[in-house]
């Protein structure tokens, strides 16, 4: 299928969403293009899940009609279209849709034979997908006697099987240890490479190591897009945390040239702070190297989410003079 | 797909010791009342044989013991449709088939099916008891196939009703509740109503099996059935698609 697939694999106008009397989204557009890896990133409850149960036709969004909404799979309208556009995509909840009773063969053989996968090549993209997702080992397990990971891991084969154009996977790493997260990520980057992927995280992290382009939500809205490397630059902070066994007095640290402020985390950590472009980290090292201080560990400074979010907003209000 | 759906429910269904516990235990059920009602016929026999016309074995052991599972039917099926789709909400598989490129017809037919095919096999030992007869006397053919037929069509009037009263909630045990509380009901609607031409009979699946079990094919009755076992499936993908729309 990736030969027949247009260039832009995703596009969503207009998405809302409210639940009762509470609006849970607003106004979320979205647009995919064929080997690209969307983070969806925010807090909980921020509407990702939400966002994306619409994205596959779990949920339906709000007066279709009045509010100008669509969404277009490939071109197809998921909306008027359901089967065809939802043959195109692969969704893994936020909860792996496990029937833990079926053995982990007999359940992906379903999942390809429900999306469409023809009898004959079911067992071709069986071996491939165990492959991929490193099954290899646990075909004619029970999937209710199988560890967290590997049912994680169950679930995105599902969600692959059938190759699908677009990849939308719910907080595929959590719960996960961090060689196993190491490995989803691999395969996530993977699957980048093939066709397109969406995925949500509430980790920073996450979107800087597998993600080529990141919108962050915030209460239904989508409060930022670009690329992650762009967002790097709001999630970086100019300083870093350094350890010494044999501190010398604060004051000794706050006079080397270049340091703004220097703040006491226990007897041997501190935190420095400093101008974005002028890092005193060099002149620091030598002068520990010189005089003793016996430098332990120094790590840069790693933003929050609620940084990014600060200051995302803060440039926001600063352009627009309104307060969000 | 709907073969596919069907055979994942029954998949599902017999990777479950407790289905197999089931089927055993329900055997032994149903022999031991067809046993009973043999005793019984055997103790008559003899004076049966003194009356000009006497009833057969068919009409003295077959269609009381149909009755009777019927009856059982009642009360079983709602433990097995409570699953169907309650339990796959409870567990958020539901999304795999919301997010499949499947109607809610599809996914409404492949579970009633799958469990209709289930349910037969249950059932299909009593008839089997019922020919280990044959070669010891002459059966009534007519009668078992239209005591076999009216079965099939009751239980799938009750499997769609459970199918569909699974469908309106996430807890299994509730749906079970709900499915055996409506079928009963509809059951003392039809033994409460004292005259005999009253209409509350006529809404009782088990008054329409009546004609069945005494070996009358009433298309009426058969239409019955199909028209019950319709609205329910109905009604059940109704309420799957109000799940795209109220979460």
């Amino acid at each position: 299928m990736p030969d027949t697939t247009p260039d832009i694999t995703l596009s969503a106008r207009n998405l809302a969403r409210r639940f009762g009397n509470r609006q849970v989204i607003h106004d979320v557009s979205l647009e995919l293009r064929r080997g690209e890896v969307l983070g969806l990133l925010g807090h909980n409850g921020a509407g990702k899940s939400t966002t994306l149960q619409m994205l596959t036709g779990c949920l339906l969004p709000d007066s279709a009609e009045k509010n100008g909404c669509s969404i277009e799979i490939c071109g197809i309208d998921l909306l008027r279209q359901p089967v065809p556009a939802k043959a195109r995509i692969g969704y893994l909840p936020e909860t792996p849709p496990l029937y833990r009773e079926l053995s982990v063969n007999d359940y992906l053989s379903f999942a390809a034979r429900l999306h469409g996968v023809k009898p004959a090549a079911v067992a071709g993209a069986l071996a491939q997908t165990r492959q991929r997702c490193g099954l290899e080992a646990v075909g004619k397990k029970i999937i209710g006697t199988l560890s967290k990971g590997y049912q994680q891991r169950v679930g995105i084969a599902q969600a692959i099987i059938h190759s699908p154009a677009v990849i939308i996977l719910d907080e595929p790493t959590v719960g996960l240890d961090p060689a196993q997260t190491r490995d989803i990520r691999a395969l996530i980057r993977e699957l980048g490479n093939s066709g397109s992927v969406i995925l949500s995280t509430h980790l920073l992290g996450e979107v800087e190591s597998v993600c080529h382009r990141v919108e962050i939500m915030r209460h239904g809205r989508l409060i930022y897009g670009g690329t992650s490397a762009g967002m790097q630059q709001y999630g970086s902070v100019s300083g870093f945390i350094v350890s010494l066994r044999n501190p010398p007095p604060l004051s000794e640290l706050e006079s080397i040239a270049g340091i703004g402020s220097v703040e006491q985390l226990s007897a041997t950590q501190f935190r420095v702070l400093h101008a974005p472009d002028n890092n005193p980290g060099d002149a620091l090292l030598v002068l520990a190297a010189q005089r003793g201080w016996k430098v332990e560990q120094f790590a840069p400074l790693q933003a929050t989410l609620e940084e990014v979010f600060v200051k995302i907003t803060g440039a926001e209000t600063a352009t627009t003079g309104e307060n969000p | 797909m709907i073969r596919l759906l069907a055979l994942r429910e029954l998949r599902s269904l017999f990777a479950m010791p407790s289905t197999w516990f089931i089927l055993a235990a329900l055997q032994f059920i149903f022999a031991w009342l067809f046993l009973a009602r043999l005793e019984a016929f055997l103790e008559i026999q003899p004076q049966l044989a003194q009356l000009a016309n006497p009833p057969g074995v068919t009409i003295t052991v077959a269609a009381p013991l149909f009755n009777t599972v019927a009856l059982l039917m009642m009360m079983l099926t709602p433990m097995f449709t409570m699953r169907l789709i309650a339990e796959e909400r409870r567990n958020q598989t539901l999304a795999l088939l919301l997010s499949a490129p499947l109607s809610g017809a599809h996914i409404v037919l492949g579970k009633f099916f799958g469990l209709l095919v289930f349910l037969a096999a249950l059932m299909a030992g009593v008839p089997l008891m019922l020919y280990t007869l044959a070669p010891g006397t002459n059966l009534d053919h007519g009668l078992l196939l239209s005591n076999i037929i009216g079965l099939l069509l009751l239980t799938a009037s009750y499997a769609a009703l459970g199918l569909y009263i699974s469908a309106l909630t996430a807890q299994p045990v509730i749906a079970a509740i709900g499915a055996l509380a409506a079928l009963a009901g509809l059951w003392l609607a039809d033994i409460g109503a004292a005259a005999e031409d009253s209409p509350w009979h006529l809404i009782s699946p088990l008054y329409h099996f009546q004609n069945f079990n005494t070996g009358l094919l009433d298309s009426g009755d058969a239409v019955f059935f199909v028209l019950f076992s319709t609205v329910f499936l109905l009604l059940a993908v109704r309420r799957i698609h109000n799940n795209r729309i109220y979460g």
